[in-house]
């Protein structure tokens, strides 16, 4: 689950004294009478050398002075730690002390990391006697709350840091201004639950009309599952946490706000909030929490949840029995449907066909009626030899390229198809590619909808990905089904595949374990061998395309 | 009185032998065709599946009859050229339709998968303009229908580009399945681009010809290789037929591009299943015509392989036809048994024409001249050139033969114009001379003075002028027949009446001239008698003006002489009373100029820069001062030496002179100097009356000898006068009359002075010698026109009568006259 949470807070201003250090980069006089003071204070000589150095005895001795004085050196004329730091990380800390205006921020948020605020800024104002001025100030704030602590100018991202606040009231040491409407920042806190303990907290916002930005690391102890969690359901009585399943269970899967019926496959949804307050951190703005899992709540609603799904993509494409039976398999085969295997006696097409056209949904009857109605399967004079592996039939992906190959070795591939889109569709696919790479393949070219440089960038072969969109002059000239050809001594093999390779399953959920020798159980796959002619022209022309450039 | 009009009257013409070319003759049905057609039955015995291409709109009955199928729960799939709007509420609401927009034909597979019970009917684009089952060809070889279905499910799935279902377009991005394209087909083909089965297909049929071709298609373009082939056939002497669409583009083209070869070419107009086939038993049926875009697979074409049974029902098609039109080359209108022909030539009609044995034709004729009108003549060649557009083998033509009519074009002759102006012109002379004969009468009554010899003239020439006006008189007769000849002779007589009247006319004039001038001789010598005795009466009188201006000049001098004595009198007695003065007073005249004068030259030495001029002046003073020292004259001397007085010396002679000279004098004469002054200022006065005395009298004299002056000089002017009078008088003894040289101008002006004045005439001119006559008498009867003919170039007389009354003296007429005779324009 992931959440943008949003808060809008007021940004404070105060007169106080002050004697502050300020963090300057360039002040390389000081670096290199420091630096001269560390190479040459253990020297017999040291005192002769920095009045050579100086030019000027008094010189030297006023700088020594001077050192001392803003904490540089101790009282041997060594360097202390201040110094050191200096020298390390090249800014100089200069000592300042008169009047400022601060502006400082506070939420509950921060709180815990900057107990009384934290400083954006501050500025210098006019004072005509600062002794005076000492007396009027009224507001108590805890001094030590600032002390030692660095911020950051939001504007030049100076640090500084305040050493002390001066006041002759016993009160306080601070005249608080006003608040100005103007000046105001939002705080964003950014939650994933995948991510289990980073918080990511920024501010944006204005002050005397310009804008700032800072990011703000700190490290939150926070049960945010639980906390969204509740959220959730405190929103929403359609969605129930199954704790076994670490996924809510939804009541009525019509209910869903459904943009998009991906995430009916996805079982992934995202719900909007209105009123977000979380006990230790306050109120924030409405919100949307993404990524929530979901599966349907009982077999009654499971059966809703693919005939939902199946409706819409119907609503909207037209689909061949075979894809129809794809997506009906994917609900089938899928751990959330594990326990409703009953109801896919009822979801076959024809009784998809009978819905619609009893409800007089012309258009989602035409979707799935058209393609039954006009389709010419290729001739089998076409295909000039072919692969059938049959369902639950085992076999790795090596064994299934040594079937294809035969005793070919493979030069050049050519592999399309529009459904490498998911992880375990693609390791598919690169189980598939490796057991040719093993069996010598040194050249790809990968037609897809989906950019997947990043499995084959570091095999050792020679690749090329390109894209459908600009292969194709419209997404109706894409081909709907798999194809791929081989190049070996120097003569092309045209294949059409009658499924996606996602056929295969292993037992090993987890898809980063596979290799070409697991053992996979399949579905119903062919992989003909076809005749030039009949093999997708603009497919053909990459290779031939190749062919001309070799 | 007969008006002269229309005739009419008939006549037979043949034409048989008439030669018609290169036409289409209509061949005459042979069979009935209203044989009723497996394709209705069939069509609603579909029981699951309808697969349809149709690239035209379906009729309404097709419509009504799948929609009640697919009611009933038959599947109908449709691939069709566009989404025709009537679809929209009826068939898209069941069935699957998809848009190919370069389909061509039509095609039908009932129930695909069905053994026994599927069928599958092919039939040509632009079926549905007829009666909706006939055309349809049916093709009974399943695997012909396993073709067509899989060429179906291929074009339906892959090829169509927009679906329309339920009243709405969809474009399609998705296909379900992929459908491998038929690939080397057996008995069914296609074009696409890609690829061209069917024109493989249909050259390869015509290569493997031996006997025979027949193609039937409605259009069949220059294809290069197709027409090579052909051609190649045709010299090798294979048969080849043609059956294209009937339309005058197609019927030219065909014989452009064979002409020259035994082909046989048939068009017809309507719509059937087109085909080609080869040595009678090879057969194929396609979609649409053999143009060249179907040929080069721009559009989506199909064909199927057809049996025997189904060649021998194509052909029987072409007997049925009853639209067919067979080419021929030439044939005598007597030898055509069609009853209708067609031409395709550009110069002949390309209207259907149906031959005809005998018609009545009425025609309208113009007959060449009236003496042919009269005699009802036309020529059997002028009727043939009428022509026979109506294939008639004979014709009676009913001819309505009209006069030769006056051009319309034509105007009245100039003949006419030419005698009006002619006529006019005489008229116009005769009137100026009638006029100019009573301004010479009237001259008489104008003048103011008549002399006697003057009154004597007149006498004899008021019957003179009489005279004139009597010939006048008969010319005007001569010219009121409109006849050359009379008018030659008025012109005659016309130029001897002028001559005469310029005669008397001139006589006339001076006559009057003379007496004028008789008249006005006598006017001036009295006149000048007058002036002369004016001005010697003028002479006397100013005699008289000027002795009494010479005595008032006298009296003036005696005037001024006394005054003048009376004058000097009194200075005289002044210059005593002074002399006596100075003597009473031991003063010396002298002595005071002296005083005087030295003062002012003192006062001008003060003044200004001391001058030599000064100091000679002073000296001279001084010379002619008694007791005058010697220290001056020295002092004066050293100062002449030096050319510039110094300020010293200035002092010096100042000092002397002041103190030296003029105290003594001062004190000598200053007490007197009041007296003295007096004294000089009475003398003075006097001699300024003296001075004004001699002035006033020197003007008054001036004035009186100006005077006379001005009297002496205008007796001198008189006095020319009279002598230049007298010699004009001298010349004007005795009256001589000389003819002035314009006596015309000077008699106008003599008359228009005068109290009567003579009324101008009109300036006229009028030479009798311009008058031109015409050499053509007008005719005597009808009316002459002429005109331009442009096709002879030339101008054309016509002499147009009205009634066959004066045909006889019209033809003579118009023969003098040079002119066609017509009749005359209602």
């Amino acid at each position: 689950m992931r959440v943008e949470l949003n808060k809008q807070v007021n940004i404070e201003k105060f007169e106080a004294i002050a004697s502050l250090d300020v963090y300057t980069k360039n002040r390389n006089d000081y670096i290199k009478i420091l630096n001269f003071i560390d190479k040459n204070r253990e020297n017999n000589d040291f005192n002769d050398s920095l009045i050579l150095e100086t030019g000027n005895e008094k010189i030297a001795e006023a700088i020594k002075r001077y050192l001392k004085k803003e904490g540089f050196l101790d009282e041997t004329d060594r360097l202390t730690k201040k110094a050191k730091q200096v020298l390390k990380e090249r800014i100089v800390p200069i000592s300042e002390r008169g009047k400022y205006t601060f502006w400082k921020l506070e939420d509950l948020l921060i709180k815990e990391e900057f107990k009384s605020g934290y400083f954006l800024n501050f500025k210098r104002c006019e004072a005509d006697n600062l002794e005076k001025d000492i007396n009027v100030m009224e507001d108590e704030i805890d001094r030590s709350l600032f002390n030692k602590r660095f911020f950051c100018m939001i504007n030049d991202k100076k640090m500084f840091k305040i050493n002390k606040f001066e006041s002759n009231n016993q009160k306080g040491f601070a005249k608080k201004i006003y608040i100005n409407s103007l000046d105001k920042a939002n705080i964003k806190w950014i939650i994933d639950s995948k991510k289990n303990e980073s918080y990511e907290i920024s501010l944006d916002g204005a002050i005397e009309k310009k804008s700032f930005k800072e990011m703000l690391n700190i490290k939150i102890d926070f049960p945010i599952q639980k906390i969204l969690i509740d959220i959730i359901e405190k929103n929403n009585n359609n969605f129930k946490w199954n704790s076994l399943k670490k996924t809510f269970d939804i009541k009525n899967v019509e209910e869903l706000d459904f943009n998009n019926y991906n995430k009916l496959v996805d079982f992934e949804t995202e719900l909007n909030i209105s009123e977000v307050e979380i006990e230790a951190y306050g109120k924030f703005d409405s919100c949307i929490i993404y990524e929530i899992p979901i599966t349907p709540s009982n077999e009654k609603e499971a059966e809703k949840w693919v005939s939902l799904y199946i409706d819409n993509i119907v609503k909207e494409n037209y689909i061949n029995e075979k894809d129809f039976d794809d997506l009906i398999n994917f609900f089938k085969e899928n751990e959330n449907f594990k326990n409703y295997q009953e109801i896919f006696n009822n979801l076959k097409i024809d009784n998809f066909l009978c819905k619609y056209k009893d409800s007089g949904n012309k258009n989602n009857y035409i979707h799935l009626q058209a393609p039954r109605d006009l389709n010419v399967e290729i001739n089998e004079k076409n295909i000039l030899a072919f692969i059938h592996v049959t369902k639950n039939e085992r076999l790795s992906f090596k064994k299934l390229v040594e079937k294809i190959l035969v005793d070919k070795k493979p030069n050049e591939l050519v592999f399309y198809s529009k459904y490498l889109v998911k992880g375990r569709q693609i390791k598919k696919f690169e189980l598939f590619l490796d057991s040719f790479i093993e069996k010598g393949l040194d050249k790809l070219i990968l037609i897809s909808t989906n950019k997947i440089d990043s499995i084959i960038e570091n095999k050792k072969i020679e690749y090329k990905i390109e894209e459908c969109d600009k292969i194709f002059k419209s997404k109706k000239d894409q081909p709907h089904d798999r194809y791929f050809a081989f190049k070996s001594s120097n003569k092309w093999f045209y294949y059409k595949m009658t499924a996606e390779l996602d056929q295969c399953n292993f037992e090993n959920n987890n898809y980063s374990e596979w290799s070409i020798e697991n053992i996979g159980i399949w579905n119903d796959i062919s992989i003909l061998l076809i005749e030039e002619d009949i093999f997708p022209t603009e497919i053909i022309k990459h290779t031939k395309d190749r062919g001309e450039e070799n | 009185m007969n008006k002269i009009d229309n005739i009419t009257f008939d006549k037979e013409i043949s034409f048989e032998d008439m030669v018609i070319e290169n036409f289409w003759e209509k061949i005459n049905s042979k069979f009935n065709k209203n044989k009723k057609s497996d394709f209705i039955n069939d069509f609603e015995k579909t029981e699951e599946v309808i697969c349809l291409i149709s690239d035209e709109e379906l009729p309404s009955d097709l419509i009504n009859k799948l929609y009640e199928l697919s009611e009933k729960g038959v599947r109908v799939y449709f691939i069709t050229n566009k989404a025709y709007p009537s679809y929209g509420v009826t068939i898209s609401k069941n069935c699957l339709i998809r848009i190919i927009s370069n389909i061509k034909g039509n095609m039908i597979i009932f129930d695909p998968f069905l053994d026994q019970k599927n069928k599958l009917y092919i039939a040509s684009s632009g079926i549905f303009s007829q009666e909706l089952s006939y055309e349809w060809l049916k093709i009974n070889d399943n695997n012909t229908l396993k073709e067509a279905y899989h060429y179906f499910c291929y074009n339906f799935w892959k090829v169509s580009e927009i679906e329309f279902f339920n009243n709405s377009e969809k474009e399609i991005s998705y296909i379900p399945s992929d459908i491998p394209p038929l690939i080397n087909p057996k008995s069914y083909f296609f074009n696409t681009y890609s690829y061209p089965l069917f024109s493989k297909k249909i050259i390869d049929m015509i290569k493997k010809a031996n006997a025979s071709i027949i193609i039937n298609s409605k259009i069949i373009d220059n294809i290069n290789e197709l027409e090579r082939l052909l051609i190649s056939k045709l010299k090798d002497g294979v048969k080849v037929s043609l059956l294209f669409d009937f339309s005058e583009k197609n019927a030219k083209k065909f014989l452009n591009s064979y002409n020259d070869y035994p082909i046989k070419l048939y068009m017809s107009s309507e719509i059937m299943p087109q085909f080609i086939i080869t040595d009678d038993n090879n057969g194929l049926v396609f979609s649409d015509c053999l143009s060249e875009k179907n040929f080069e697979g721009q559009n989506n074409i199909f064909a199927a392989k057809i049996s025997d049974e189904e060649i021998k029902i194509c052909l029987s098609k072409i007997e049925e036809n009853s639209s067919l039109w067979f080419y021929q080359e030439k044939k005598t209108l007597k030898e055509i048994e069609g009853l209708e022909i067609f031409f395709s030539i550009s110069d002949k009609t390309s209207e259907n024409i149906y031959v005809k044995e005998k018609i009545d034709k009425p025609v309208k004729l113009k007959s060449n001249s009236l003496q042919e009108l009269k005699e009802k003549i036309v020529s059997e060649n002028q009727l043939k050139i009428l022509g026979n557009k109506e294939y008639s083998k004979k014709i009676i033509f009913k001819i309505n033969l009209s006069p030769l009519y006056r051009n319309e074009k034509a105007k009245k002759d100039e003949l006419y114009n030419n005698w009006d102006k002619c006529k006019e012109k005489f008229l116009d002379i005769l009137e100026h001379f009638k006029k100019l004969l009573e301004d010479e009468k009237e001259k008489k009554n104008k003048i103011s003075e008549i002399g006697d010899k003057l009154k004597k003239f007149f006498l004899g020439k008021t019957q003179k002028l009489h005279e004139l006006s009597e010939k006048l008189s008969e010319i005007e007769l001569l010219i009121k027949k409109i006849k050359a000849e009379s008018f030659n002779e008025a012109k005659k007589r016309l130029k001897n009446f002028e001559e005469e009247f310029e005669k008397n006319k001139k006589q006339i004039n001076e006559a009057i001239d003379e007496n004028g001038q008789e008249i006005k001789w006598s006017k001036r010598k009295k006149e000048l008698n007058n002036e002369i005795n004016i001005f010697f009466n003028d002479l006397k009188d100013l005699e008289n003006e000027i002795n009494s201006l010479k005595e008032e000049k006298e009296k003036l001098e005696i005037e001024k002489e006394k005054k003048y004595i009376e004058i000097n009198k009194k200075i005289n007695s002044l210059k005593i009373d002074k002399k006596n003065f100075f003597n009473k007073n031991n003063l010396l005249e002298k002595e005071w100029e002296i005083y005087n004068n030295l003062k002012i030259e003192i006062e001008k030495m003060k003044e200004k820069n001391f001058k030599i001029n000064n100091l000679n002046k002073i000296e001279l003073y001084l010379n002619d001062l008694k007791g005058n020292s010697d220290y001056f004259k020295n002092l004066m001397r050293s100062l002449y030496k030096k050319e510039k007085l110094d300020n010293k010396n200035k002092k010096i002679l100042l000092s002397y002179v002041e103190d030296s000279i003029l105290k003594v004098l001062k004190s000598k004469y200053e007490n007197k100097k009041h007296d003295i002054t007096k004294i000089e200022e009475n003398e003075k006065d006097y001699s300024k009356k003296i001075e004004n005395l001699e002035k006033d009298f020197k003007e008054s004299f001036s004035i009186i000898s100006n005077k006379i002056k001005n009297k002496e000089s205008k007796i001198d002017e008189k006095k020319s006068s009279i002598k230049n009078k007298e010699d004009e008088l001298e010349k004007m003894k005795i009256f001589e009359y000389k003819p002035i040289k314009n006596s015309e101008k000077y008699l106008e002006k003599v008359l228009n002075n005068s109290k009567n004045k003579l009324k101008k005439q009109p300036f006229i001119e009028k030479s009798i010698a311009d008058i031109s006559i015409p050499q053509e008498d007008l005719p005597e009867i009808g009316t002459l026109y002429s005109w331009y003919n442009d096709k002879k170039k030339c101008y054309e007389r016509q002499l147009a009568i009205i009634y066959w009354e004066d045909f006889e003296i019209g033809e003579k007429e118009a023969q003098k006259l040079n002119a066609i005779l017509t009749c005359e324009r209602s």
